[in-house]
């Protein structure tokens, strides 16, 4: 006991807290000897309105009633609930919690806990996000902490996220965090090659007890290898020595649009056509053959957009069970998803199920098994790209003079001119696009106790995933009914398996000196490997599987693996629960690099001083805990392709019938680890009996030997070359604020806010370039716009006009015309939560937001272009088209085709499509009403609540797109695909919990 | 818990962290590639490397769409008739809307080829010594059309510069294998370019076996699919008559007609009436070298995509037919030439008038695949004609003849010469190599305006947009690559 208390003297982590109605106090003490436990959390039941012990083990909590439960939790021992029954002192003495010998041991590497930390760790608790209709782990961070910055890369169901930990440290290379869930090192990034589908989305969220963001050299140090770009530790749910509990939550819910393109109606493009084809010295005639007459009020009149979208349905079914004995704990869960796109046909479903088990056979020897199993379904869409099967390509430029149906409720037949020929709502009908994902993230952990102050700890886990996708294009769709339509199969493998030994010691001396460390080994294997066939010409078009397909048309696959070994060492000194001190030190190996430049050697140092326990503090009753802290380290970044080092010949398809080979990559036999160095200045502190919870934080990150695809000239045969060159540098200050604002009788307003603001400037480049033509520019953020400058229509003749490099007036932009507008990354971001209880009634307000950030919308590209382009439908704003001279607008004239003889074409990457992406979202609204406990007592249950709650209800932005979030990816160019992505979408839901 | 239980679990453990110690290995092997090495130890290795070559000609930037549609639109011999985007900017000669071709395709190709000259006699390579020669040759050859394609897009010909710019592309002919090799380089000349073109054909006659017209592969023949003595002979001609040097262009013309079997009067080509079906047929009658596609070339949508087939005819229902013969060149046919009949007269939704579909591109091997014939004998009569018509006009018109003789025709006028003369022949390139991509090149070649169809602008040869644009990260890149005038 002794040892599990000294160590909590460092485990002083903080809570809220309040002023109420009523002060209970008291003192905890365990009753393996008696001693007081100082760092005890002490909580109100169902709130987060809490404290902890301090150094006599005494502490002191406000409550709402007298009538609220307190629950005593402590590391290492079991926790307690205790009814107030309107006393105002009660004394607590906690039993050890059997499962304290792992949570202890085990606790710098693998299932790293909370602890009193020198270096830059913000973490989430699963109760956040509890019951959030969301998919993945990765969309809990969105907003609610500091330095991480989360967006999505597609809106659909299930879909992938962005995740960018304290900027953007790398220009090639990986810029994703390392995810380790319960000490398993996962693949983050998509399943499907049929749309877009999150592999952190196999954990069920509910599963989720904490998750903590590693964000500078000195906390992510020890991972070494990838953490370059921060680490994200997921921790799920254990049992308690309790008895058994029973968990049911039940959600249901609709899904909308948060917004559309409004595009022509038939009249309005016709009219708009006519006008081109006249301005460019067309026959107009011809105009109206194609789009009909403006003035026809018979003409066909088709929603495209209509037909597409829909109000979609979400369920959430999850079912929890935990408890356990002396010896055996366990925590078993289960659940169901379903979630319907606000596209037709697309939709979503995941099944989960997990058996966290923890069993104690001696006192010396824990055995943990965590096992997961998920199933993820994703039907539909493209979720991004200029496609003309992608409903948010084609629904917009559909022909609104064109029927969806025939009079006998047939598809009708599209113009082969336009879109391919392709019915948009009979393909998204008609085209299956489905992605089927198993998945495990397992392991199996086993620590034994050699001394009272050493333990050995071996750990293996594994990440598996089957994919299996589908993509049968029937006969019935034109466009695939010369070959007999078409079925593709994939099936994709991907096996990440890591294991590790380490040794950890723990030891205290004269009661004021402690020294703990760890010392392993680590080793992970990753295997990615595919195989797909498409067959053709099926007998009809109900039949989709290969074996019915009359020609074999396709084959294809791909194997790819990669290793990474590492040796692992960390040691810390406390003195007095005043001063600490940690080195992390660690070598790492990648197979990716050159045979001779594998090795990298990666670490840290930090300082802690926690002034608040110091003797001349004392009287500062107002500071409860106050500590300053500060960090400097190495870490390294490996995320590149598996076999870049090397000269690689491979396919170059066939000839003849016979195999063809040729060099596909130049190799670099010197590539090496890219390094981040970074540097932290910390404070935590808390203050007024809890009022104010605040964390902040002064970072900068130095990305050095940048894993670098330097270009070649292509008259080489080859266009690039991965180099170990040039620097980047993020810095930024992170800020986090919690703060009870309001507590009077049963009202209790409190708020949670978070701000990151940092900037990213690329310092060096190679070779002494200071710019890499204009995609890179020394001295710039690596992600901007350079683009031409527009400057309106010419009110005389209305042709477009730009600003060329001498700030001139033209009508034609050559390459030098461009000019660098602005950055694609914001310079700030972050969250703002406020939470409002009354008695059982409480609403939470949750808002996140992104500021100073450009994007491109390559949506408009092809949709306001003034109804130039073809027989492409357009945004209804085109009509304020420049009509007769002076009258001043800023949309051209149309003109058939976009190029006015002599001008630049229309379709230009210029300042006109480009807008501010900043927005803040109302990201969340949760009203909940706690069932009250003698009515729930009848029937038997514990707690039970009933609530409603928005998702993305309301986006404040001066964005030209739908979403901004989605755009939001800081794409530079024209061939990034921004285009056609699905964004994101307002979710409605009421739900209801019991616990049993 | 039994002490031997807990002496097991020990054991465990010390065995986790003693394997886990031991397993520091970091070997991985890329199983779907190769290392140079054990790529190149054979003569396999190289022939794959030759495949690559004409593997990436096959490509849909290169002949497989660029280089047979761009030359026709960007002068008068195609309209675009509907407006998906595509070949828009050609047909007005927009800036910067040109053939790009300055890519890792060609380069690549280039680079093939220069892997398989360097290395392919080297001893350390096991295989048969003649057949070494051969995919040599294949290389020299493949390397002279991808500069001479190069050239004639990027560069003036000799002879026919304009403001005296007389820059050809880059070249290297040594392999790229590392980086350092990858340097920085200043354009060659265009003279220096064509030495290196005629200096490859002349290498690759020396290597390269026979074949005859339209003879498909067997066992040990590679027929037209692959290089050949006549198909070096005839890009020679070619090269010569870019190049200005008429007597070189006739002589050499007349030994690839010589080995091919075409007789003066025309004899070997095909006859009026097998005219229009040789285009559907594998290998092309008349064709001396035939790029041969296959289904996997491409991925599912690529036929209704990027096919010939699909851009310029009807034949396909799904085929998206944007391109037609323009009004004027339908209007240059005279009644009875067969050529006419390459094209169909149809009608498309808001075009008033007919519109012509090509059936010369039919996708005859179904869904929107056929073959590229990329060198066709009928050329040789008039590269000679062209080469012969100032210091020999009978001649030049005998060879008109012989090839009018067989499209269905009667002979030109017997006392035609001069300017006249040559209008001749270049209309009848136009009509015997409409949609083959030669239209544009033709007229450059000769210093000759750029005429366009309807109410289009001509272009001037002295525009700069007779030249095509190097791409900007390659300008930006490469200090001492010089742009094409006029475009910055």
């Amino acid at each position: 006991m002794k040892k599990v208390l000294l160590f909590g003297l460092v485990l002083f982590f903080t809570s809220s807290l309040a002023l109420a109605q009523m002060t209970v106090s008291g003192t905890v003490t365990s009753s393996e000897d008696g001693i007081p436990v100082p760092g005890a959390t002490v909580l109100v039941k169902g709130t987060t309105i809490g404290t902890a012990t301090d150094l006599d083990g005494q502490y002191s909590i406000d409550v709402l009633s007298g009538s609220d439960v307190l629950v005593f939790s402590f590391v290492g021992l079991r926790s307690q609930e205790v009814n107030v029954n309107n006393r105002s002192i009660i004394n607590i003495t906690l039993v050890p919690e059997i499962t304290s010998l792992s949570e202890y041991v085990v606790r710098s590497y693998g299932d790293q806990t909370r602890r009193e930390v020198t270096g830059a760790i913000a973490s989430v608790k699963g109760e956040v996000f509890e019951d959030l209709p969301m998919q993945s782990l990765d969309r809990a961070m969105q907003g609610r902490v500091a330095g991480v910055q989360v967006s999505s890369s597609s809106g659909q169901p299930g879909g992938t996220l962005n995740v960018r930990i304290r900027g953007v440290g790398s220009i090639n290379a990986g810029t994703q965090p390392l995810y380790i869930v319960d000490g398993v090192q996962v693949a983050a990034g998509g399943l499907s090659g049929q749309g877009s589908q999150n592999a952190l989305a196999s954990i069920n969220p509910n599963d989720i007890a904490s998750i903590e963001v590693l964000k500078d050299a000195a906390s992510a140090s020890i991972y070494g290898a990838q953490a370059a770009n921060g680490v994200v530790l997921i921790t799920t749910k254990r049992g308690a020595n309790d008895r058994t509990k029973l968990r049911l939550s039940v959600q249901e819910g609709i899904v909308q649009p948060m917004g559309l393109y409004q595009v022509m109606n038939a009249n309005q493009l016709a009219s708009i056509k006519r006008q081109a084809y006249i301005n460019a010295g067309l026959n107009p005639d011809e105009a109206t053959e194609i789009f009909g007459s403006p003035g026809d009020r018979e003409l066909t009149d088709t929603d495209w957009v209509n037909a597409m979208y829909r109000e979609g349905r979400l369920s959430v079914y999850d079912l929890s069970m935990s408890g356990g004995d002396e010896k055996t704990q366990f925590y078993l869960s289960g659940s169901h998803t379903f979630h319907e796109g606000q596209v037709i046909m697309s939709d979503y479903s995941r099944t989960t199920g997990r058996l966290n088990l923890t069993h104690k056979p001696t006192n010396d020897l824990t055995i943990n098994a965590n096992i997961a199993l998920s199933r993820q379904i994703t039907n539909g869409s493209i979720d991004r790209g200029n496609f003309v099967n992608s409903p948010f390509v084609s629904a917009y430029l559909a022909r609104p003079n064109v029927p969806i149906y025939n009079e006998d409720g047939s598809f009708a037949p599209y113009p082969n001119a336009h879109l391919f020929g392709y019915n948009i709502v009979q393909g998204v009908m008609q085209e299956l696009r489905k992605g089927v994902s198993y998945q495990t993230v397992s392991n199996l952990q086993l620590t034994y106790r050699i001394l009272p102050w050493l333990a050995v700890t071996g750990f293996a886990g594994i990440d598996f995933a089957d994919n299996k996708d589908e993509n049968n294009r029937p006969s019935t769709i034109p466009a695939f009914s010369a070959y007999g339509g078409s079925s593709f199969y994939s099936d994709s493998r991907l096996i990440n398996t890591n294991a590790n030994g380490n040794f950890n010691f723990d030891k205290k001396f004269n009661d004021l000196h402690t020294v703990t460390g760890i010392l392993g080994y680590e080793y992970k294997y990753a295997i990615d490997e595919r195989t797909s066939a498409e067959g053709r010409n099926f007998p009809n078009p109900v039949l989709r599987y290969l074996q019915n397909a009359a020609v074999p048309f396709s084959v294809g696959g791909y194997y790819t693996e990669y290793k990474r070994a590492g040796f692992f060492s960390q040691a810390r000194y406390d003195y007095d629960d005043r001063y600490t001190a940690e080195v992390t030190l660690r070598r790492d190996g990648s197979s990716r690099f050159g045979s001779n430049n594998q090795w990298g050697t990666f670490g840290a140092a930090s300082v802690g001083w926690r002034l608040s326990s110091e003797p001349f503090m004392e009287n500062a009753v107002w500071i409860d805990n106050l500590r300053v802290r500060a960090s400097y380290g190495v870490t390294g970044n490996s995320s590149i392709e598996n076999f870049q080092s090397r000269s690689l010949v491979g396919t170059g398809g066939q000839y003849l019938g016979f195999g063809a080979l040729r060099f596909v990559q130049l190799g670099n036999d010197l590539l090496t680890w890219e390094e981040s160095a970074s540097t932290n200045l910390g404070v935590d502190g808390t203050f007024f009996n809890g009022r104010i919870i605040a964390t902040a934080d002064v970072w900068r990150k130095d990305s050095n030997k940048l894993l670098f695809d330097t270009q070649l000239p292509i008259d080489s045969g080859f266009g690039q070359i991965t180099r170990n060159a040039g620097s980047l540098r993020n810095q930024g200050i992170d800020l986090d604020i919690q703060t009870t604002n309001v507590v009077y009788d049963k009202f209790r307003w409190s708020t949670n806010f978070n701000i990151s603001i940092f900037s990213n400037e690329l310092t060096e480049l190679y070779e002494g370039l200071d710019s890499l033509g204009t995609d890179l520019i020394v001295g710039k953020p690596i992600e901007f716009f350079y683009a031409y400058e527009y400057a309106g229509v010419n009110p005389a003749n209305g042709s477009p006009m730009y600003l060329d490099k001498d700030g001139e007036y033209t009508y034609f932009v050559g390459d030098e015309d461009r000019k660098y507008i602005g950055s694609a990354l914001p310079w700030n971001y972050g969250g703002l939560s406020n939470i409002f209880s009354y008695g059982p009634v409480s609403l939470e307000v949750f808002f996140q937001y992104q500021y100073g950030n450009l994007a491109f919308n390559q949506d408009l590209y092809n949709l306001a272009q003034a109804g130039s382009l073809g027989q492409d439908n357009q945004t209804i704003d085109q009509l304020n088209f420049w009509r007769q001279p002076g009258h001043v607008t800023n949309t051209p004239k149309p003109y058939e085709g976009g190029n006015i003889p002599g001008q630049s074409r229309y379709q230009q990457f210029s300042t006109r499509l480009l807008s501010d992406a900043s927005y803040i979202r109302l990201k969340q609204v949760t009203l909940n009403y706690s069932l009250p406990a003698q009515f729930l007592k009848k029937v038997g249950v514990q707690q039970g609540n009933i609530y409603v709650q928005g998702l993305n209800l309301w986006t404040f932005t001066r964005y030209n797109g739908i979403d901004p979030e989605v755009n939001s990816v800081g794409a530079t160019s024209l061939e990034a695909s921004t285009y056609g992505t699905y964004p994101s979408s307002k979710q409605l839901t009421a739900g209801i919990n019991f616990t049993f | 818990m039994s002490m031997v239980m807990k002496k097991s679990i020990k054991i465990f453990l010390q065995v986790v962290i003693v394997a886990l110690g031991s397993c520091t290995q970091l070997d991985t092997s890329p199983r779907q590639s190769l290392t140079p090495e054990i790529a190149l130890a054979d003569l396999s290795g190289y022939e794959a490397l030759a495949f690559s070559m004409y593997n990436r000609a096959n490509s849909f930037n290169y002949y497989g769409q660029t280089m047979m549609i761009a030359p026709e639109i960007l002068a008068d011999n195609l309209r675009v008739i509907t407006n998906t985007g595509r070949y828009v900017g050609e047909e007005v000669n927009a800036d910067r809307a040109h053939i790009d071709i300055w890519n890792g395709n060609v380069f690549g190709g280039i680079n093939d080829a220069n892997l398989i000259i360097e290395g392919i006699e080297g001893e350390e390579v096991k295989g048969d010594e003649d057949w070494k020669k051969i995919i040599k040759g294949e290389a020299y050859f493949m390397r002279a059309l991808f500069y001479f394609d190069l050239s004639r897009v990027y560069s003036y010909e000799p002879g026919r510069e304009v403001d005296n710019f007389n820059l050809g592309p880059i070249l290297r002919i040594e392999p790229t294998t590392t980086a350092s090799d990858a340097d920085f380089r200043t354009r060659s000349t265009n003279v220096q370019v064509y030495e290196q073109i005629e200096q490859d054909l002349l290498n690759a006659i020396d290597l390269l076996p026979y074949s005859t017209l339209g003879q498909p592969p067997s066992e040990r023949e590679f027929g037209v699919y692959r290089a050949n003595v006549g198909a070096a002979f005839m890009l020679l001609s070619r090269v010569y008559l870019y190049w200005g040097k008429m007597a070189e262009a006739e002589a050499a013309a007349s030994t690839a007609m010589n080995i091919l079997g075409l007789s003066s009067n025309g004899t070997g080509l095909v006859d009026a009436g097998s005219y229009v079906e040789a285009f559907s047929t594998a290998p092309h009658p008349e064709s001396i070298f035939e790029l041969e596609i296959r289904q996997v070339d491409w991925s599912s949508v690529d036929g209704v995509n990027n096919s010939l087939n699909s851009l310029t005819s009807n034949t396909n229902a799904a085929a998206q037919f944007i391109l037609g013969a323009s009004n004027d060149l339908i209007q240059t046919f005279e009644a009875g030439d067969v050529r006419r009949n390459t094209w169909v007269e149809t009608t498309a939704e808001g075009i008033e008038g007919p519109v012509y579909a090509s059936r010369k591109w039919t996708g005859f091997k179904g869904d929107f695949l056929e073959n590229l014939p990329i060198l066709r004998a009928s050329e040789l009569y008039l590269i000679r004609a062209e080469a012969r018509y100032e210091t020999n006009p009978g001649g030049a018109r005998a060879d008109i003849n012989a090839l009018r003789s067989r499209r269905g025709l009667g002979p030109v006028d017997a006392v035609l010469s001069g300017q006249p003369l040559l209008n001749r022949i270049l209309l009848e390139r136009r009509q015997e190599f409409a949609l083959e991509g030669h239209r544009f090149f033709d007229l450059k070649r000769n210093g000759r305006d750029i005429p366009k169809h309807g109410s289009f602008l001509e272009v001037p040869y002295t525009d700069y947009r007779i030249l095509s644009n190097i791409p900007l990260s390659q300008i930006e890149l490469n200090d001492q690559l010089e742009q094409n005038p006029g475009y910055n």
